[in-house]
């Protein structure tokens, strides 16, 4: 069976209501007079279930009419996103191992020369000149207190 | 406090030096984003928030709003020479601007767009000081269920405004609202969808959650399709309007700015549509309808002016009902909040310094502006030339910092990488972000309100219609619910151009 794009968001959606519709009920529903804690979020979850049903019911109108799946990624360079992704979470996961510099570094050298192609002179410099700007800005003026990790500093 | 002696107390707050300066940086990142396409005042004033913690919320404020209305400046810029518009609200300035600047002039076109903008965001600011006090006085009447049917009258109009289909926004509202409800309940202490995770005990952050919703989740998209931008090979001179000039744009900035200046007012409308709807009355009322798209100035002038006032009018629902009517203003309500300032009817009266610290400093930015705007054209030209590979590993590393610095967590920067994925994948199934920020701001707001009203009322939901007020507001959703089934205003918002913030 084919399945076009708003059939598929609105089935997860509609996935995502009823787990909160039935979560709600952990909580105190309450009453209409005295409304309890899960009573807004019950709410919302009906108004998930509501709306991602009517977009399934006009979806499936639509994929009768043959408007079927739209490849979202076809001719995208995706590949970038999952890099970018997968730099991100990396960056995450190192910042307090390595420190705010080193990650840092990593993570635009990284990017730079793996995404974007570009000379190692460059993405290093660049890199390098980033990781102090930003260690100047957020630091030494904004006093965040970024991890010092293995340089110490 | 009357009028004139806020005004004057106003001025002594946005004229201290530390106020200038803020204004001043608001302006002139305004101006540099709205100058950059992919770029846009929401996602830099997301960007900005964690910054805004370490000062106060007059200087916080200040700077925020001039990102505001310092992009809707800039963004005319990219619209008239590169034919590529900075802001969504800049997209019709496209179709004349462009053309006289193919046409040779590039330079008053430039010229008449930074001195409308400057005369309609005055006017604008003029009005909303004289607007926003008495409505203040009228908002004090609003109990709970007025309050509920405003936020729902809000929330409708910004749905219905959307870009993609109705159910789609209507979807993302509800889910806004069910991730307000997350954390501690603010009536009971009782904890709510936090399955243990201590960094959710005090709700889903606002800013970790449009951090990644429009800065990784931006980046994320224009990484798939490198954006290409090709400058216009035109020497840029003269940008002062000659007297011709003036005759002709004098008028359409006046009803530019007077359109603008109201249709921003509205929950929902904004600057987008109002320029749109300026060219609109402009080339009706033309006398020569035929040369519009040709190069003619006044297609310039009235959307320029329209989009400026606009966000001066966007200020009078935040400023007395707490209302924010766009999802730039619910940023600014949310960095408000975060500094424990909440802006609503008592507002005027408990914080009169932020009030008209606020609304004076926008007086002084829009001369800023108008300094900086006309002298500095062939520099923010310049800025159009970053190469994006560049900027983007920038944008990231903003983003990833201010998440972490929030609250020196990484769980933090994990939920920010979330939401930006949560932000990519919205864009490439067609659901708006702005009905789910709005939604998450108003939620606390409207679940107390609600829940208030039921229990006054002893549980009978009538009490949102016997009140005259909120009968009225709540006519608001039922008209947009009636129009899915009535095929005259369906067409009508098919008419309307969408509303893009990111």
């Amino acid at each position: 069976m084919k399945i076009n794009n708003d059939q598929a968001s609105s089935a997860v959606g509609l996935l995502i209501g009823a787990l909160i519709v039935i979560h709600s009920f952990v909580y105190e529903i309450g009453s209409m007079s005295a409304p309890g804690v899960g009573f807004m979020p019950l709410l919302a979850g009906m108004g998930i279930i509501l709306f991602t049903l009517i977009g399934l019911g006009k979806a499936s109108v639509q994929s009768l009419k043959g408007i079927w799946w739209d490849p979202l990624w076809k001719g995208m360079k995706w590949e970038r996103i999952v890099i970018a992704l997968f730099a991100l979470f990396l960056y995450a996961l190192l910042l307090k191992i390595l420190g705010f510099i080193l990650t840092t570094i990593l993570f635009i050298g990284f990017l730079l020369r793996v995404l974007e192609h570009q000379r190692w002179r460059v993405a290093i410099t660049w890199a390098v000149l980033s990781a102090l700007s930003f260690y100047v800005v957020f630091e030494v003026w904004l006093k965040s207190q970024l991890p010092a990790g293995v340089l110490g500093i | 406090m009357d009028i004139s002696s806020g005004v004057i107390a106003g001025f002594q707050v946005a004229l201290q030096p530390n106020h200038l300066f803020f204004a001043f940086v608001g302006v002139l990142l305004g101006t540099v984003v709205g100058v950059l396409p992919g770029l846009g005042p929401v996602a830099t004033m997301s960007l900005l928030l964690p910054v805004t913690l370490s000062v106060s919320p007059i200087s916080a404020i200040i700077m925020l709003a001039g990102i505001y209305y310092g992009s809707q400046y800039g963004g005319s810029t990219t619209s008239i020479l590169v034919n590529i518009p900075g802001e969504a609200s800049s997209v019709i300035t496209c179709v004349d601007g462009h053309m006289m600047a193919r046409n040779g002039r590039a330079g008053p076109a430039l010229g008449i767009a930074a001195f409308g903008s400057f005369i309609a965001g005055t006017l604008g600011v003029i009005g909303l000081t004289f607007i926003a006090p008495p409505l203040a006085e009228l908002a004090l009447k609003f109990g709970p269920p007025e309050y509920f049917a405003l936020m729902v009258a809000g929330l409708s109009l910004i749905s219905f405004l959307a870009s993609g289909p109705f159910w789609k926004a209507l979807f993302m509202a509800s889910l806004g609202i069910f991730l307000s409800t997350i954390g501690v309940d603010n009536m009971t202490g009782t904890t709510r969808f936090t399955f243990g995770i201590l960094e959710l005990m005090d709700g889903v952050g606002f800013v970790p959650v449009v951090m990644g919703l429009f800065g990784i989740g931006e980046v994320l998209i224009n990484l798939e399709q490198p954006m290409a931008v090709s400058m216009l090979k035109t020497e840029i001179k003269g940008v002062l309007p000659d007297l011709k000039d003036w005759a002709d744009s004098i008028r359409p900035i006046f009803r530019g700015t007077i359109l603008g200046f109201l249709l921003g007012i509205l929950p929902g409308g904004g600057a987008v549509i109002s320029s749109f709807l300026s060219y609109a009355v402009e080339k009706k009322i033309s006398k020569h309808p035929e040369k519009f798209g040709t190069g003619v100035i006044e297609g310039v002038a009235a959307p320029e002016s329209a989009n400026n006032s606009a966000t001066a009018g966007a200020f009078v629902p935040l400023l007395t009902l707490g209302i924010p009517s766009n999802p730039v203003m619910a940023m600014l309500l949310g960095a408000l909040m975060i500094h424990g300032v909440q802006p609503g009817p008592l507002f005027l009266k408990e914080h009169p310094e932020i009030f008209w610290g606020t609304i004076t400093s926008m007086y002084i930015g829009n001369l800023m502006l108008l300094v900086l705007n006309l002298p500095l054209i062939p520099l923010w030209v310049r800025f159009l030339k970053i190469p994006y590979r560049f900027l983007f590993p920038m944008i990231l590393l903003i983003v990833l910092l201010g998440a972490y610095s929030m609250n020196n967590s990484v769980a933090e920067v994990i939920i920010t990488i979330f939401f930006g994925i949560i932000g990519y994948l919205c864009r490439k199934f067609k659901y708006d972000l702005p009905p789910l920020i709005l939604a998450m701001i108003l939620g606390p707001m409207m679940e107390s309100a609600l829940r208030r009203s039921l229990l006054g009322s002893g549980g009978d939901p009538m009490i949102f219609l016997t009140r005259p007020i909120s009968l009225v507001l709540l006519m608001i959703p039922l008209f947009i619910f009636s129009s899915s089934i009535v095929p005259w205003l369906r067409k009508r918002k098919k008419l309307l151009p969408a509303e893009k913030f990111d």
